[in-house]
């Protein structure tokens, strides 16, 4: 697996000719240091704006997310990506990769928000049976057995002293 | 793909940058790279590929076509 701690680009790369700066769309292979390279989509609003005229649609249609900018320019494009590349190339990884991300990466945010929101419900015992499943790291879909266990632990505890009431003998030793 | 260009969906085209004789057309992630028409010969369809495929493939192309 490769790993980019710094985005380094060399060369922009436009693959399509562009017709209408202001309303066009161009495909872009954005090539990297040691000759990688990804393509990614480059829109302008009235491309959208067409688009959605043409398909009769209310909304742009969901697929891989793209840079939206004025003016379909080398140097702009080139400006975008540059931004786009910051912070690791995070956006520009989310331009090319956004439509192969599994489902279970957002599942598992999703999950975590969840956990987080939650919490805001959470009062007295069970604001406690957070933190202590939180800080013994039990993971988050097997959290909900914790507060059943706990009490049938207890409750088994009582039973076993109730009938065994010498064993409460033990607790007088440090009377004396 | 192809019930929406038989609907009539929008398809986008443009020349692709340094060929003479191809062109792209575009629907969503996917592109179609045809050769263009001469004299009454009509358009070839020589790729149907995904938008992240398209940089290596035409640089394939670019030893096979003008």
């Amino acid at each position: 697996m490769i790993k980019f701690t710094n985005i380094v680009i060399k060369d922009i790369r436009l693959l399509n000719q562009i017709e209408d700066e202001f309303n066009g769309d161009v495909d872009v292979a954005v090539e990297f240091k040691d000759g990688y390279s990804y393509v990614i989509s480059v829109s302008t609003p009235a491309d959208l704006l067409e688009e959605m005229e043409i398909e009769k649609s209310n909304f742009v249609p969901p697929y891989s997310p793209r840079i939206i900018v004025k003016k379909l320019s080398k140097e702009i494009i080139t400006e975008a990506i540059q931004a786009y590349a910051q912070n690791d190339g995070y956006w520009l990884k989310l331009c090319r990769f956004g439509d192969e991300l599994d489902i279970s990466v957002f599942n598992k945010l999703e999950a975590q928000h969840r956990e987080e929101w939650g919490l805001l419900e959470l009062e007295g015992l069970d604001r406690l049976f957070y933190y202590i499943q939180k800080y013994l790291k039990v993971p988050f879909d097997n959290r909900v057995l914790m507060e059943p266990m706990f009490f049938l632990i207890l409750g088994s505890l009582i039973a076993y002293g109730l009938l065994k009431p010498e064993l409460l003998d033990f607790f007088s030793n440090f009377t004396h | 793909m192809l019930e929406s260009i038989d609907s009539g969906a929008r398809i986008t085209q443009e020349n692709l940058e340094g060929f003479n004789t191809l062109k792209r057309y575009k629907k969503g992630n996917i592109r179609i790279i045809v050769v263009r028409s001469k004299e009454n010969e009509p358009e070839k369809i020589i790729a149907i590929i995904p938008r992240k495929d398209l940089d290596d493939l035409l640089k394939v192309f670019k030893k096979k076509y003008d």
